[in-house]
């Protein structure tokens, strides 16, 4: 009898029913070989289920009906049928399902929130003459040098001779240091669908971080969230930036890239396997 | 790669210490030596999943696979189909499970390597290759098939890649040259260096660091490079055709190429977005950064690296 071992990419497609116990059949008992001879796989299973065992002493947090009001149309179904179909008592302790069933509710709701504000977006002009863009906002002073080095005033002119020479947009003018400072926690902005969206998960994936520090080396954790202040810099400064324009898909957008990316290092670091 | 099961029953399985020497020397009491050679057939696969040390795989003609090397304060485990080979290195204690290991693998093989703070290279073996580390270096080079490398802090280097690659890391710096083959690369803080790319698709993300794309454009190519505050550049030959869709909040612009402002030109007072064609337009290339700045090189030749 012929038959195909499974490889890890396609256990991977798996793990999430594996978790859920929605393998059956064929699948289970290919699913169950390919475990029992993968040293990778088993550890996967065991790093999700020392999480799963982890997650089952937090609290279980509900969606807040103002995450609800703003996106709950369009991701009514998937949330329906989460709801319908697991049992509450897995849901609560299951924390890594219940993130990474987030992300994927979270993504739908970033791509319908982002390509909503994209063709929200005014349509381009024809033919532009000139091409001014005056950033109305520098950063926190924790923020990198380049940011107030970038604040700069770009003009393009639309003569027809300057249009085919080569284009040196260089800065004419400098905005001193801390002259327009806005702080991130000084914006007043209603949170954006996406980051309504995505708090829910990152508040879970950082309790996760938290609970799991002392199990992870230092060295990366440190890596780690250096670089979640990396990206917190750039949430700040797209959010400070979306406060000026609310209607700019641009600025939305990189909002979301700022907080998908969050949400991306934090699950990474939830799966970490432990030193100890 | 799926591999028919009929086979696993008629092959040697091989466990634990095959091939494996304690060592007498008393500052080698927890140091294990191995130095085996098995049966792996061509288009075979290699899992290995190892602590800390150092870890070099080469393929090579035939269908012997070698393994050499040393263990330090771990277990080394070991199983061998001749379809499949996989390895791992347990640790005895805390700070345990160091391997030092030379493999040899068939042309062909799957490689599949994961672990902490080793560093691996994986040279010559001509076929799918994942890596996955948390602070080691990778390094891969003459891989054909998809390549997936993913590293926390360790430095990323792939060179000639026959196949599609994807690369992620969190602040180790990714180089990757010579694909051939759609090109993935994300990172946080870690630079993102492609050169010599003949891709049709690539997409490459940073947050604070800067990205650099040399290589060929295909006409029906899609090409997409952003950034939150990391520089851009794009070095391409003049002759290649592309609409070119720019944006950035703050980021100042620098092209070799004539800018033209028409259709998909905008700006709202705070961001710019251009849109302008190269020669016939043909390939797709999105430039966006919030505050990096973006530049647009007429050749190759120079060197990108800051």
């Amino acid at each position: 009898m012929m038959k195909n071992q499974m490889t890890c990419a396609e256990c991977d497609e798996m793990f999430l029913d594996y978790f859920e116990r929605e393998l059956e059949g064929t699948d289970r008992s290919r699913f169950a070989e390919h475990v029992a001879a993968c040293v990778r796989c088993q550890g996967l299973i065991r790093d999700v289920d020392g999480i799963r065992n982890q997650a089952a002493d937090l609290q279980e947090l509900t969606p807040s009906r103002d995450l609800w009001s703003g996106i709950e149309a369009r991701i009514q179904p998937q949330v329906r049928s989460i709801a319908t179909t697991r049992p509450a008592s897995i849901s609560r302790t299951w924390l890594a399902a219940a993130a990474a069933a987030l992300v994927i509710v979270t993504s739908g709701v970033t791509y319908f929130a982002t390509a909503r504000s994209v063709n929200e977006q005014p349509a381009p002009k024809k033919a532009a003459a000139t091409v001014v863009a005056t950033p109305t906002v520098a950063m926190a002073p924790t923020a990198a040098p380049e940011i107030v080095e970038s604040a700069a005033v770009r003009t393009v002119t639309a003569d027809p001779v300057a249009q085919r020479a080569p284009v040196r947009h260089a800065p004419q003018a400098t905005r001193p240091v801390g002259s327009t400072l806005v702080s991130a926690s000084s914006v007043s902005m209603q949170p954006t669908p996406s980051e309504m969206a995505f708090a829910g998960e990152i508040v879970q994936l950082q309790s996760v971080l938290s609970q799991r520090r002392a199990q992870l080396d230092p060295e990366t954790v440190k890596i780690v969230e250096d670089n979640l202040g990396v990206i917190d810099i750039a949430v700040k400064r797209a959010r400070a930036a979306l406060s000026k324009d609310p209607a700019s898909g641009f600025l939305t957008r990189q909002l979301d890239n700022a907080l998908q990316k969050k949400v991306e290092l934090l699950r990474t670091v939830a799966l970490l396997p432990a030193t100890t | 790669m799926k591999t028919p099961w009929m086979f696993c029953g008629a092959v040697a399985v091989m466990s634990a210490t095959v091939g494996i020497d304690n060592a007498g020397a008393q500052d080698d009491r927890y140091r294990e030596r191995i130095d085996t050679t098995v049966t792996l057939d061509r288009g075979g696969s290699l899992n290995l999943s190892v602590y800390s040390g150092h870890v070099n795989v080469t393929g090579v003609p035939g269908t012997k696979m070698r393994v050499k090397g040393v263990v330090d304060r771990g277990e080394l485990r070991f199983d061998a189909h001749s379809t499949s080979v996989r390895m791992q290195v347990e640790p005895d204690g805390r700070h345990g499970g160091a391997a030092e290991l030379e493999i040899s693998v068939p042309v062909g093989t799957r490689v599949q390597i994961d672990g902490y703070s080793a560093p691996y290279t994986v040279k010559g073996v001509k076929g799918e290759v994942k890596l996955e580390s948390m602070s080691g270096s990778i390094e891969v080079s003459d891989a054909v098939g998809r390549t997936q490398l993913e590293s926390i802090s360790g430095y990323i280097k792939a060179d000639n890649i026959d196949g599609d690659l994807r690369v992620e890391s969190v602040s180790g710096r990714v180089d990757v040259s010579n694909v051939n083959g759609d090109i993935e690369a994300e990172s946080v803080s870690g630079h993102v260096w492609i050169t010599g790319a003949k891709s049709k698709g690539v997409r490459a993300e940073t947050v604070s660091s800067s990205i650099s794309y040399a290589g060929s454009i295909d006409p029906s190519g899609a090409y997409s490079f952003k950034s939150n505050s990391g520089r851009i550049t794009l070095a391409v030959s003049a002759n290649i055709g592309a609409t070119v869709s720019l944006e950035t909040f703050s980021g100042n612009v620098d092209s070799d190429f004539p800018v033209t402002l028409g259709a998909g030109t905008n700006s709202t007072g705070r961001d710019s977005r251009f849109e302008f064609k190269i020669g016939n337009g043909g390939a797709r290339i999105i430039l966006e950064s919030f505050s990096g700045n973006i530049r647009i090189q007429r050749d190759t030749g120079r060197d990108n690296k800051e």
